[in-house]
């Protein structure tokens, strides 16, 4: 059981870079993006690509391939999200919901449908109550707490960042005051790539096989939940809902274990979800907004 | 048999004839057919999608977790219980119903993102684990679904089962052409463009929706057991989170709410894959297909996103609406029309006594979260009269008129309707009593034509059940033959004939007006509530107004509740008035009384006492 709560924790830090992307592209362009997790799969590929046969260092790769998927994010809000800021928001979402497929149809026509694998740059770790914590273990749990309270202070204490903040709760004041939409919602989106693939490039070097839709099929969902967890607008909650959701997915995995359920932690995201938009749309921390 | 039955039966014998004698003749390979079969099962996947997302606006992101639903109760009735195919498959069909119907349960209090939400996590936990319960399918390896034989007719040759796929697509289309085209599909596109709105004619917004769902469902389930059958297999990963993705970019590159576009894009997208893929063995072309799929999706949302079909329409509607004008002339749009009067509907109390009370509201106290919105209102609308209900900006006005119409919860008090407490009903049980009202913001459905508001407005008024309007009974086609009637008849009556058949979106402001007053008194409802129907009129426009209003009164003794901003309306025409301020009546009484009250002026003017001081003299 030790071992499974640690594991969460450290899963838990996955989910959380993931929730803290939905949740930054959330406050900036209201809308969920379907495609955060396959942002990450592409960087995997890429990462594959520049290292597979090359003497390029892992590191090089590694970075190259998170700067082109912010720049994607950036392509896609310039092309998509910022024409589309008067639509319907689902409108918006339905269109990343377009660019997740497109990203699984890229991976499908450069690298095929066979699942490849690369191996963990690191070997070795830290036992941490009998779990092994390996250098990237730690290297999420850094990213986690640097993005989600450096971020959060970032957000708080810049007129940029409050402009993000603001932009969230009412956009329409938000551009009175001055604060250019536009810039914001480049701002969340390139980060939202940065995310998706750094939080990618982590998890893959725990399980070393990937295919096409990986991190959509695996991670988006208690990636959500997540968000959802957290409330949806607060990066400091989508860091506890990260923690919060790895820990029930890892325990209810070793709960079950006897049970022959398979895939107990996917069901468990799904009721999870459900109870938190139904009975706690606010979250874990939120307060509940006057309507 | 004649027109469309006609038409129909030859082309059904059509699309049964050829595939079968064709396949006797050899000339086309087994993969042409299966392509062929991947088109038809892909319509009738798109026909039960459109139905939700495009008829009822229900988002499902997880629509393949309902088409799994129904291939593995079809393959398992088959395998397990050795029932015949035509069994299995309605059992897949209601079991898909049974589980559409859980999935639509949270979209009762979800809508839009979140909802999309709920059903990404079905079809996620559909994929990687219920179908994967070994009770279910024996672990990851999916259900084998054979051709089913009819007596010693055998269906293993692609294009024998292609014929069964056809007819089994032109049912599907023939029973969602039949209940886009009666109340239960006007109530869905109602629900699509406005939940307030479609309750405000009286349909019961909770109910429809887990009806569209179940609908769905049902369809759903059916497409996916056929699909089943066509490849002879399921498994987890076949109607998985990826295949849901597409499905939904099909029916939005074909266009949302458009049978022909989701039916051609998803046959589209059925065929060339599996042409180019088995035929022509480009693998690589077959890859790229999910390539222009997905930039397709984007392209469509950007640049228009109606889909294909949409653009078409829109394209029609324009050139439509010039020639409207054109007929209409320039003039019409300042004078608002007398309004007709209506058959009253059947139960609706015919003639009131001289003190009859039609609406009575004490002490009723609206409140959100800290702020007290109306605080102990108390008004009476004696039958036959027009009563004003006047106030500043922000005073609760349409908060209070939310409450009699049973939009907003109140925190206490009363409201009555014809003597009978109405306080603990939902707000389209209310509207069926005969309790009018028309939106501040306009209560149309915008992207539905003239006659069809006014026959979702007449909601009420048919009564027959949803089997009834699948197969387009003979009552059903009487009751619709009256609704269309009355909704032409009024039409004529407003002088619009030529934008009957237009989404109202392209009327004026103040057309809108009218037309919304008229769906709110189609039905002829004891108590008509306006809220503010001068708004958006031009100034000519609400003289005439005036005239329509005491006409209503005069002529057919219509009872009123009004809300305006244009105080002279409100003197001009109104028996009785009261004054909002602050979430407080703070008067009553006939508008000369109330043109001198010194509250009144107060709550318009500020202090008077200050403004006294401050005016120099």
């Amino acid at each position: 059981m030790a071992i499974a709560l640690v594991d969460g924790i450290f899963v838990g830090t996955i989910y959380g870079l993931f929730a803290v992307g939905i949740v930054l592209v959330h406050n900036g362009s209201r809308v969920i993006n379907f495609a955060q997790a396959e942002l990450g799969t592409l960087a995997i590929y890429l990462t594959w690509t520049f290292t597979d046969g090359r003497e390029t260092p892992r590191l090089a790769a590694a970075i190259l391939a998170i700067l082109i998927v912010g720049a994607l994010g950036l392509v896609f809000e310039r092309a998509v999200v910022n024409p589309l800021r008067e639509a319907p928001r689902i409108t918006v979402a339905v269109a990343t919901v377009g660019f997740s497929l497109f990203l699984i149809a890229i991976e499908l026509l450069f690298w095929g449908p066979s699942p490849r694998s690369m191996q963990s740059p690191f070997e070795g770790g830290v036992n941490v109550l009998g779990y092994i914590a390996s250098p990237l273990d730690w290297i999420s749990v850094g990213a986690l707490v640097l993005l989600s309270f450096g971020l959060g202070a970032f957000l708080k204490r810049t007129d940029f960042g409050l402009g993000v903040l603001a932009s969230a709760q009412d956009p329409t004041a938000a551009r009175l005051v001055g604060v250019r939409f536009a810039d914001v919602s480049a701002f969340t989106w390139v980060l939202a790539g940065v995310l998706g693939a750094v939080a990618a490039l982590l998890v893959q070097a725990r399980n070393p096989a990937f295919g096409v839709g990986f991190m959509t099929d695996r991670f988006f969902v208690p990636a959500l939940a997540a968000a959802l967890v957290g409330g949806l607008s607060s990066l400091r909650g989508a860091f506890v809902g990260g923690i919060v959701v790895g820990v029930i997915d890892l325990t209810s995995q070793q709960l079950f274990a006897t049970s022959g359920i398979p895939g107990i932690q996917v069901l468990t995201m799904f009721v999870l979800i459900l109870v938190v938009l139904l009975i706690r749309p606010q979250g874990l921390l939120g307060t509940r907004e006057a309507t | 048999m004649t027109g469309r039955p006609r038409r129909l039966a030859s082309v059904t014998a059509l699309l049964v004839l050829v595939p079968v004698l064709v396949t006797r003749l050899d000339v086309v390979g087994e993969a042409w057919w299966l392509a062929i079969g991947f088109a038809a099962t892909y319509a009738a996947m798109a026909l039960s999608l459109n139905l939700l997302m495009g008829y009822a606006g229900q988002i499902s992101l997880g629509h393949g977790g309902l088409l799994a639903a129904g291939a593995y109760t079809a393959g398992l009735l088959a395998s397990r219980a050795s029932l015949p195919f035509a069994v299995a498959l309605i059992g897949a069909g209601l079991c898909a119903g049974l589980v559409a119907f859980v999935v639509g349960l949270p979209a009762l209090r979800l809508r839009g993102l979140y909802l999309a939400i709920t059903t990404i996590g079905f079809v996620v936990a559909m994929e990687q684990s219920i179908l994967q319960m070994p009770a279910i399918s024996g672990g990851s390896a999916g259900i084998a679904l054979p051709r089913p034989s009819i007596g010693s007719i055998g269906f293993a040759a692609n294009g024998d089962w292609v014929a069964v796929l056809f007819v089994f697509l032109v049912v599907l289309w023939v029973l969602d052409q039949n209940v886009l085209a009666s109340r239960f599909g006007r109530a869905f596109h109602g629900i699509r463009e406005d939940e307030e709105v479609a309750a405000s004619f009286g349909v019961d917004v909770r109910s429809f929706k887990l009806l569209a769902f179940v609908l769905s469902g049902v369809a759903a389930g059916i497409a996916g057991a056929l699909h089943g059958h066509l490849v002879g297999f399921v498994g987890n990963e076949t109607f998985g989170l990826q295949f849901s993705l597409s499905l939904l970019a099909w029916v939005i590159i074909g266009g949302l709410g458009s049978r022909a576009g989701v039916v051609t894009a998803a046959a589209l997208f059925g065929f060339f894959p599996e042409i180019l893929d088995r035929v022509f063995k480009i693998e690589f072309l077959s890859n790229f297909q999910f390539v222009i799929g997905a930039a397709l999706l984007v392209a469509t949302v950007v640049l228009n996103p109606n889909g294909f079909a949409g653009a078409l329409r829109h394209r029609r509607e324009e050139l439509e609406m010039d020639k409207a004008k054109g007929r209409l002339g320039e003039a019409d749009e300042d004078e608002v029309p007398a309004l007709p009067e209506f058959p009253r509907t059947a139960g609706a109390i015919e003639a009131f006594a001289p003190g009859d009370v039609v609406l009575e509201v004490s002490g009723v106290t609206v409140q959100f979260g800290g702020l007290v919105a109306v605080s102990g209102a108390s008004l009476r609308v004696p039958a036959g009269q027009i009563v004003g209900l006047i106030g500043p900006n922000g005073a609760g006005k349409t908060t209070l008129f939310n409450a009699i119409g049973g939009y907003v919860r109140p925190r206490g008090g009363q409201v009555q309707l014809l003597g009978r407490d109405i306080s603990e009903l939902p707000s389209h049980d209310r509207a069926l009593l005969g309790l009018g009202r028309t939106f501040q913001r306009g209560g149309l459905a915008n992207n539905l034509s003239m006659i069809e508001n006014l026959g979702l407005a007449q909601h009420v008024q048919s009564d027959y059940s949803i089997l009834e309007a699948l197969a387009r009974t003979p009552n059903v086609r009487r009751q619709e033959r009256l609704v269309d009637e009355h909704s032409r008849q009024v039409v004529q009556a407003l002088g619009l004939e030529p934008l009957a058949e237009l989404p109202v979106k392209h009327l004026s402001g103040g057309q809108r007006r009218i037309v919304e007053m008229a769906c709110a008194l189609v039905t002829s409802p004891p108590l008509l509530m306006l809220d503010e129907p001068s708004a958006g009129m031009a100034p000519a426009a609400v003289e005439s107004l005036a005239d329509a209003l005491r006409d209503l009164r005069d002529t057919h003794g219509q009872t009123v509740l009004l809300i305006e901003h244009h105080v002279p309306l409100v003197m001009d025409v109104c028996d009785l008035v009261y004054v909002m301020d602050r979430g407080v009546v703070i008067a009553e009484g006939d508008p000369d009384e109330i043109m001198v009250n010194e509250h009144v002026l107060d709550a318009y003017l500020g202090a008077t006492e200050a403004a006294r001081v401050a005016v120099p003299t």
